[in-house]
Parts: structure tokens; C-alpha cells; sequence
């Protein structure tokens, strides 16, 4: 009986498995249901390298913006349900528009990234669209295979006391009609029996995927090459099964009252002036228990007052909706980011960061209105690949352009401080162009250092 | 005359006169002793004509006959900065290889070593070399020679730079031929190629040589450093250190897994934690008390990292208004020292490392505190399905460490409010929801290491908490009535020494970390 459904349930599992080289849910979900979760926990969704090249390769805007992208959805792990994924989609769509129109400015470079980007952004929706066919088919199957794994257990559970095990050993199988008046028994034979349609159920419903994607040796180039293309997409979902954080709307998040928990590595020797600005605002948004630590690896060299930088009085972790944690520690590729960390790779880049803060303080940061959410994007990078990790000449030029950019405004976009500014002002300070700057710059640096947003992170500087 | 009166060959007590006159015996004796061994000495350099004769030789058993005034060097001192100089060494000859005219040895002192090499000339003739590679491993020697330095580094050897010269080799101890395991071969890291590595067994059976690898060394100094700043650190911070007795009438909790010996007509029991003294000591206006001591386990579980007999580090604190104060003096004293052992035991650890290799230990600081129900979230999310009060198993505890370590990059924490039913019966439970406790964990690379909590010190509510785990009350009444003469709230909790320094190391077997351990299936050495 054992080995039967052992049997079954590897042949599920391979079936599974072949369809999940298409489909890395299906995978996930298996490994759930696998006794083993360890594996998958070491196991990053994507590789260190990718990471890497993404968050490193410098002067190549549309790549640092395909990881935002990748962040867009890291953001929305923490929700993540299948609705979740649906508005996704239209969300990219409207980003093309937004692209799209852009096209039509006069300048010429701007066109080549913007084309470059359109192909991207396209790439990108196909695979989206893909897998917005998968969850309705897939999830039978899914809470099927997760049934199916429970109940074997139960049943394992049952045989030690040796009457059931007699039960199930051959000599005495021809007896078994006798014993049905033996209600436990007879109410085990008709678990298991259970069991069985439902096994039967699950491999019709499997096969029926099978077909469905088309999983036969001729395709598996195809494959191949859509799981190449898939290393670009988001992270697989695994949290599906773990299911209802929040279901939709602007502020997935906090629907469900469930805690965020960011830990964000720090470097005390370089420190990211926006994110500790951005803390600062989560903070008066929401419930916020902010906490700072200082890693083995800096120990003895973080000074008192970065120690004590960030500290919230009384509040209690269960009454908190966002959960900070900030570490001082020795960061290779700047400050680094993690909320899950099976689910994802850290996000790595001071204005990385910066962006997954800014959508917690305001989910439809760059759903409302797509074509200013664009243009701080550009900033944003302008302040990373520029500013921060720039040469005195890339720098000198970078705050020249914020220069002709800001103009006779007081703020970079809008009427009031935005991250656009938070994180142009850190690179600023940070990178030492903040003494003898162009006018325009000068009076908006002035501006900043009135405003209440930057309290805080002045005082660090001095 | 004193206490001790020198007794004659036929059972009186000896008179002045009479131990005068044996003292000159035996000084008479002596000389003709010293006296002797020169003319033998004589009849040998005739025979082979002996440039080195005096120079080297068995040295007599040593009666504490003479004070010599010379100044031994220490291995650790012998640095390119006294090059040139003519020094005395003693230790023990780690090995030896000897190629006719010429014998390079290395000496070893704790966890120093260096090379001497003894090469013929005018002071060196070919019995001495011939000598010196008879002189069995692991014997005691002195060694005169000459500081050198070399051009290359002497990559086997702690003090790189230095070799010695040697002009005098003496034995001072031999040891035997034949030795149960080579130091060499035990202090090799396993799995290296094909060369032999010493089993745990052969190890513990012979734990007085193989206590004397680099690797031994250092985790016995480590350990003793642990102790130290446990002590340094409560110390300072008011505590006072305390003894509790070993043998005690009663088992304290409830009496499973403690050993029963005979105490005179009556049976007792060997202390399984020093709880209710600590506990009692606190009530007793200690205030703040810690004590080290042994604590005894008659479990009979033979894994990796129980022993029967283990060093245990207890901490118990009166507190003024909430538990959480006691829970950061604990944080506080762990981070204390793992950052003490960072400093002064870097070299330590680097040749642990050696042997063992291992990432080293990361913390936070501040210590990371958990709640219990976010924990058992994030295994719940890791794919594990248990209930939300159920006990932390071993594996359970082993990921949520890796969760803990891939999130916050640390290998300590602190887990707190631990579900009541999985308590003992004097964890005082929450207030605000008697699911929960004010109960706390500590885990290092995943495994707990402490275990603690706010006590129940109203004798009233304790009797209440016994009977609702079904606990003999009459068993518990000296427990119990010890709290009923004014009890301040307090908190504490016990870590195991050696569980912490295996797990500081990382390190995979507690025997490593006990000087002499003992388990289920070992009583000796």
C-alpha cells in the first residue's frame, strides 16, 4: 500500500516537474509539499550572478530599470496572489504607453533607450501573460497535491498499531471481506480508497497540464529557451499556499495587518542618507518599530550615534505594521535589502533600496501617473550610476544637468520633497559635490537643508 | 620539633644527631654520583673520541636536587629580534628526521613550535646526532642552541622566521616508543588525502595526547576563555558569584534524568541544574547571582551534543519591573562575549580553524529578539506545517537558524514567548494571553544553547501551576516554601559551557569541546 502510493506520488511528482520546467510555480509548489524545504531555501530565485550583472553593469540604464522592475514584483512578494500578478500586467502595458509616448520627444538617444526598452518591456509582458493563463488550471492540481501529501501522512500514522498493519500485509488480504465489521478498519479501507480516486483525480487533471503545455522531448529547445527568458522575469510565487496576505487594491500589504520585516544592510563608512530619510517617513505613514544593529563584521568601529540611529520608544511588534531593521555591516555593493530571503536575492544600490521604500510609503507610486513616475526614475538613476558610483567627471556633468533641470523650481518634480529629491540630495552629499555647486543647485540644496524631511540626515553630516 | 618527625628504618623517631648524620650519607652519595659519570664520560670520548661529551645525555630523575639559575626561553619568545643570542629551551620533540651529518627536530611548546636543527661540526659530533634522532617523539627536552634566522619561512612551524642551532640536547623526560596516536596524525583535518587522521574513540581513550594538538590547545583556551568573560562581564554588572551544593535531597524538577547515589542509609541525587539554589539565592537579597559549575544529566541520548556531565553557566537576576531587563543582560553578556573571544582569541580560532574548518561566528548587536509565533511564521512560510503552539523539534530549530541567518546574517538569537504548554510549571505565563509565557530561548548555528524565563514567585500561583501539570506537590514543598518569605520578581537562565564554545567554533561533536567528557557510554579517562 505504502509502496503504491509512493509510486504514485513520484510519478506526480516527475509529471510536475516536467510541466514546472515551463512553469516555475508548479515547482515551488511541489517543493512545499516536499519534505525537504531546506533545499529551497538555499536555493536564490535567481542566480548571485544575475544579480550581479543587474545591479552592477553600470552605464546601461533600461538594465537597472528591468531590475526595478524585478523589485516592482519583489514588492509584491510579500502579497503575492494571483491577483496580485493580474494587475501587474496591465500595470506594464500602461508603462509601454508611457514609453511609447516619449518616443515621440525629439531627442534621438533618448529614442535608442526607449526602443531598447520597448523590447524589453515587450519580452517582459509575453511572459507575464503566460503565466497569467497558469493559476486557474494549476491550483486544483495544486491543493490536490497538498491533500494528497497530508492524507498519506495520516495514513502512515495509523499503520504502527498492529492490528491495520496485519491489515495491510498480503496473507491477510484474502480476509479482508471478513473484517469490515471491524469499523476502524473499514473506515481506513475507505480513506484509502479515497485516496486513490484522488490520485486518479490528480494525474488526469496533471496529464490534462501536460497536454496543455505541450511537454513531449520535441519541445524541450523551446523550453529551454523560455526558461533562459524566464531568468528575467520575476521570481517564481511560492507563496501561494501560504495564501491570503492581502488580496488587492493600492496597499496590498497592509490588509491583512501581517508585518513587513525588512532587514536593510548598511555600511557605516558610506551612509545612505535617503534610506535613513525614507525610514524617517514610514515611520509617520505607519506603525513602525524601527530597530538598528551592528553586525559582528563592523563590531568596535560603529560610533554611538549611528548605533542609536534608529530607535522607536514603546512600540511592540505586534502592534506594528512595518517592521525595520537596520544593520550596520559590511556591504560589498552598497546598502542591501532583504524581506524574504527564500523568496529573493537582496536587492542591492542605495536608490534601489530607495525605490522598494517609496513604494511601501505609496504602492501606485508609478501606476498613477506613469510618465512622471518615468522621469524621477530617470533621477533616480541619474543619482546612482552618476552621482554615486560615477567618476569627479560623470559627477561634475550629473550636477550640472540636476542644474539646468531644476531651473527656477525649489524642488526637482512638484510642489513638495520627493524621492526624486531625497535620493538626489543623498548622492550629492555623499559623493561631495554639495560644496560650490551651480546656483540652482545651490538654492535647492539650501531648500532641502530648511526642510523637515532632512533633519535627521543633516545632523549625520556634520 | 615540627609535625612531621622523620621516622627511623626501625620505627622510632629519629633524634637530631641521627638525621644529621643520614643527611651527610646521602650528600656523600651524591657527590660520588657526580663524581662518577664524568670518568665514565671520559672512557667514552677515549673509546670514540666524543667532541660533544656533556653536551648531551639522559638527565637524572629530577628530585628538585639543584636550582639552576638559568633562564628557559619560551618558544613563543624566540623572534628575529634576538637573533644571534644563546638561549635554553625546553619542550617536547614534536618530530624529528636526521640525515647522517645533519638532524633537523621541531620543538613544541603548547601551541608554539620550532625547528632545531643539530648539524655536525666542533661542538656537534656524530654520537649527539646520533642521540638526538634516538630521543622519542613526545620526550622533554632542553635544548641550548643559537637563534638564527632563515631565509625562507618555515611554512610547518609557528615561529617562521627563527630556527635554533642546537649545541646541548637533554632529555628530561622520555617518553615511551611506542605512542597510541601520533600528534601529528590527530591534529591532521579529516578527509585530507591519504594520510592516517585519529578516530574520535582513539582520541577520548587517550585524551592526555590528544589534548596536546594545536587544535586541543585552543579550544581549552577559548573555553576558558568564555568562562572568563561570563564572569567578567556579570561582574561588572553587580552580579555575585555563588556556589550551590551537587548532591541534593530531592530532584528539583520533578525528578526525571537525575542520577541517584547513596548517601549514607539514604538515597540522594546529583544536581541536574542549580535552579533552586540560584532561585533561592536571589530571594535570599543576593539580588543578582551566577555560578559555574558542574550539572549532571542521566539522560541516556548519545548525539553530538549531550553529555551527562557538563559545565553549566546559570544567571539569575531580580528584576524591577519586566522581564525584558533580564533578557537584555543576557543578550548583552552573549554579545559581550563573542566579541571578547573576537579580540582575544583570534589566533585560536584561526587554528581551530585549521583542523575544523568553519565560517565564523556572526552576530548582532543589540541580539536579534524574535517572538516565538514569528518564528514558527517563518518556518510556516519555509513550507513546514506545525501549530502555532506546538514545541520547536530539532530540524524545525536547525532551519528556522538558517532562516534566521539567510535574513539577518546572524548566528545568534533570541527567541521569546515560548507557548506555555511547552514550559515548565514555574514559567510565570504572559499576562495578556495565557497562551503564550514569559519564556526565551537562545540559539547559536541554530541549536539552543539557553533556555530560560520569568519564574513564578508567589508560592500561592505556583501550587496552582504544579497541579496544573500534575506535579506532586509534597515533592516540590521545599521549591515552593522558599518563595513564601517576600520573593522579588526574577528571571534567569543556564547555558552549557562547552555547548557554547563547540558552537561558537562550530565545531560538530561536544566531546571536543569537554576536557574529560562523559556520556552515556563513557566513564573514563
Amino acid at each position: 500500500m505504502g509502496n503504491i502510493l509512493s509510486r504514485c506520488a513520484q510519478n506526480v511528482r516527475h509529471a510536475l516537474r516536467t510541466c514546472s520546467k515551463k512553469h516555475p510555480e508548479d515547482e515551488a509548489m511541489l517543493s512545499t509539499c516536499d519534505s525537504e524545504p531546506l533545499d529551497k531555501c538555499q536555493e536564490p530565485m535567481f542566480g548571485p550572478a544575475m544579480t550581479n550583472t543587474l545591479s552592477r553593469s553600470g552605464s546601461q540604464s533600461s538594465l537597472v530599470r528591468l531590475q526595478d522592475k524585478m523589485e516592482t514584483v519583489n514588492c509584491k512578494i510579500v502579497s503575492t496572489t494571483p491577483k496580485a500578478r493580474l494587475k501587474l500586467h496591465p500595470h506594464i502595458s500602461n508603462k509601454l504607453d508611457g514609453y511609447s509616448s516619449l518616443v515621440s520627444s525629439p531627442e534621438a538617444d533618448v529614442d535608442h533607450v526607449v526602443a531598447k526598452e520597448k523590447t524589453l518591456v515587450d519580452r517582459e509582458s509575453q511572459t507575464y501573460s503566460e503565466e497569467l493563463a497558469g493559476p486557474e488550471t494549476k491550483s486544483p492540481a495544486a491543493i490536490l497535491s497538498k491533500e494528497y501529501i497530508v492524507r498519506t501522512y495520516s495514513i502512515q500514522n495509523a499503520t504502527p498499531s498492529p492490528a491495520t498493519q496485519a491489515k495491510f500485509s498480503p496473507v491477510h488480504e484474502a480476509t479482508r471481506k471478513d473484517s469490515t465489521a471491524n469499523t476502524p478498519i473499514a473506515n481506513l479501507e475507505k480513506r484509502h480508497d479515497d485516496v486513490l480516486k484522488r490520485l486518479e483525480q490528480l494525474q488526469s487533471s496533471v496529464s490534462k497540464l501536460g497536454e496543455k503545455y505541450q511537454v513531449s522531448k520535441a519541445t524541450e529547445p523551446a523550453i529551454q529557451a523560455k526558461v533562459l527568458e524566464g531568468t528575467r522575469k520575476p521570481p517564481p510565487v511560492t507563496s501561494q499556499l501560504i495564501g491570503s496576505r492581502g488580496t488587492s487594491g493600492s496597499k496590498p500589504m497592509f490588509i491583512s495587518g501581517s508585518v513587513v520585516d525588512l532587514v536593510i544592510n548598511v555600511d557605516p563608512s558610506k551612509i545612505p542618507l535617503s534610506l535613513i530619510i525614507l525610514c524617517e517617513r514610514l515611520s509617520e505613514q505607519y506603525t513602525v518599530l524601527k530597530s538598528t544593529y551592528s553586525h559582528s563584521s563592523v563590531s568596535g568601529t560603529v560610533p554611538d550615534r549611528l548605533q542609536n540611529l534608529l530607535t522607536s520608544n514603546g512600540i511592540k511588534r505586534g502592534d506594528s505594521q512595518v517592521v525595520i531593521n537596520f544593520v550596520w555591516k559590511k556591504v560589498a555593493y552598497g546598502p542591501e535589502l532583504i524581506v524574504d530571503p527564500t523568496r529573493q536575492t537582496p536587492i542591492q544600490g542605495e536608490v534601489n533600496v530607495a525605490r522598494y521604500l517609496a513604494r511601501l510609503l505609496n504602492p501606485s507610486w508609478d501606476q498613477d501617473d506613469i510618465v512622471r513616475a518615468t522621469q524621477q526614475d530617470e533621477l533616480l538613476d541619474l543619482a546612482q550610476l552618476q552621482i554615486l558610483e560615477g567618476n569627479t567627471k560623470e559627477r561634475a556633468a550629473a550636477v550640472k544637468s540636476l542644474n539646468s533641470l531644476l531651473g527656477k523650481k525649489t524642488w526637482l518634480d512638484g510642489e513638495s520633497p520627493n524621492i526624486a529629491d531625497i535620493c538626489c540630495w543623498s548622492a550629492v552629499q555623499q559623493s561631495g559635490q554639495a560644496s560650490g555647486p551651480p546656483a540652482n543647485v545651490k538654492k535647492w540644496l539650501t531648500s532641502c537643508s530648511q526642510h523637515k524631511f532632512f533633519e535627521t540626515a543633516l545632523s549625520l553630516l556634520s | 620539633m615540627s609535625g612531621e618527625e622523620a621516622i627511623g628504618p626501625d620505627g622510632v623517631p629519629l633524634s637530631k644527631k641521627a638525621l644529621k648524620k643520614q643527611q651527610k650519607e646521602a650528600e656523600k652519595a651524591a657527590k660520588k654520583a657526580l663524581h662518577k659519570k664524568p670518568n665514565e664520560g671520559e672512557k667514552e670520548e677515549q673509546e670514540q673520541e666524543d667532541l660533544s661529551k656533556g653536551h648531551y645525555g639522559v638527565l637524572p630523575l629530577n628530585q628538585s636536587q639543584e636550582r639552576i639559575q638559568r633562564r628557559l626561553y619560551k618558544v613563543s619568545e624566540l623572534v628575529p629580534g634576538i637573533a644571534g643570542q644563546k638561549v635554553w629551551v625546553r619542550g617536547r620533540l614534536h618530530t624529528c628526521r636526521s640525515k647522517g651529518k645533519q638532524c633537523f627536530f621541531v620543538i613544541r611548546q603548547q601551541k608554539w613550535t620550532i625547528q632545531v636543527m643539530a648539524a655536525q661540526s666542533e661542538v656537534v659530533s656524530k654520537q649527539m646526532i646520533k642521540f638526538i634522532s634516538g630521543i622519542t617523539a613526545e620526550s622533554i627536552i632542553d635544548v641550548e642552541g643559537v637563534v638564527q634566522t632563515v631565509s625562507q619561512k618555515i611554512q610547518s612551524c609557528t615561529q617562521q622566521d627563527v630556527e635554533l642551532h642546537a649545541h646541548q640536547v637533554w632529555v628530561v623526560s622520555a617518553a615511551e616508543p611506542r605512542l597510541p596516536l601520533l600528534i601529528e596524525d590527530a591534529s591532521r583535518p579529516e578527509g585530507e588525502g591519504e594520510l592516517a587522521t585519529v578516530n574520535q574513540d582513539t582520541r577520548l581513550d587517550n585524551r592526555v595526547l590528544d589534548l596536546r594538538t594545536l587544535t586541543s590547545q585552543s579550544i581549552f583556551r577559548l573555553e576558558a576563555g568564555v568562562c572568563r568573560l561570563f564572569r567578567d562581564y556579570l561582574t561588572s554588572k553587580g552580579f555575585v558569584e555563588i556556589h550551590t551544593p551537587k548532591i541534593i535531597s530531592a530532584a528539583s524538577e520533578g525528578g526525571a534524568n537525575v542520577f541517584e547515589v547513596t548517601y549514607f542509609k539514604s538515597k540522594a541525587y546529583m544536581a541536574q541544574s542549580p535552579q533552586l539554589y540560584k532561585q533561592m539565592a536571589v530571594c535570599a537579597e543576593f539580588d543578582k547571582v551566577f555560578t559555574v559549575g558542574s550539572v549532571f544529566r542521566a539522560e541516556d541520548s548519545n548525539t553530538h551534543r549531550h553529555l551527562t556531565e557538563f559545565i553549566g553557566l546559570d544567571l539569575e537576576m531580580a528584576f524591577n519591573y519586566h522581564y525584558h531587563e533580564v533578557l537584555e543582560v543576557i543578550g548583552d553578556m552573549f554579545v559581550n562575549i563573542f566579541k571578547g573571544l573576537q579580540e582575544q582569541y583570534a589566533e585560536e580560532i584561526s587554528l581551530v580553524n585549521k583542523q575544523f574548518p568553519a565560517e565564523p561566528f556572526k552576530f548582532l548587536e543589540p541580539s536579534l529578539i524574535l517572538n516565538y509565533k514569528d518564528g514558527v511564521e517563518m518556518l510556516k512560510q519555509a513550507g513546514i506545517e506545525m501549530g502555532d503552539e506546538e514545541d520547536l523539534s530539532t530540524p524545525n530549530e536547525k532551519l528556522l537558524g538558517r532562516l534566521v541567518k539567510a535574513k539577518y546574517d546572524t548566528d545568534f538569537f533570541i527567541l521569546d514567548k515560548f507557548p506555555l504548554a511547552v514550559r515548565p510549571f514555574y514559567t510565570m505565563p504572559d499576562p495578556q494571553n495565557p497562551k503564550w509565557s514569559n519564556s526565551y530561548d537562545m540559539f547559536m548555528r541554530g541549536e539552543e544553547i539557553l533556555s530560560g524565563a520569568q519564574r513564578v514567585h508567589d508560592p500561592e500561583f505556583l501550587i496552582k501551576r504544579a497541579q496544573v501539570h500534575k506535579i506532586d506537590l509534597d515533592k516540590i514543598k521545599g521549591y515552593i516554601d522558599s518563595f513564601r518569605y517576600g520573593a522579588p520578581p526574577h528571571a534567569g537562565g543556564g547555558i552549557g559551557l562547552e555547548r557554547v564554545t563547540m558552537l561558537y567554533l562550530g565545531l560538530d561533536n561536544i566531546r571536543k569541546t569537554s576536557l574529560f567528557p562523559r556520556d552515556p557510554k563513557r566513564l573514563t579517562p
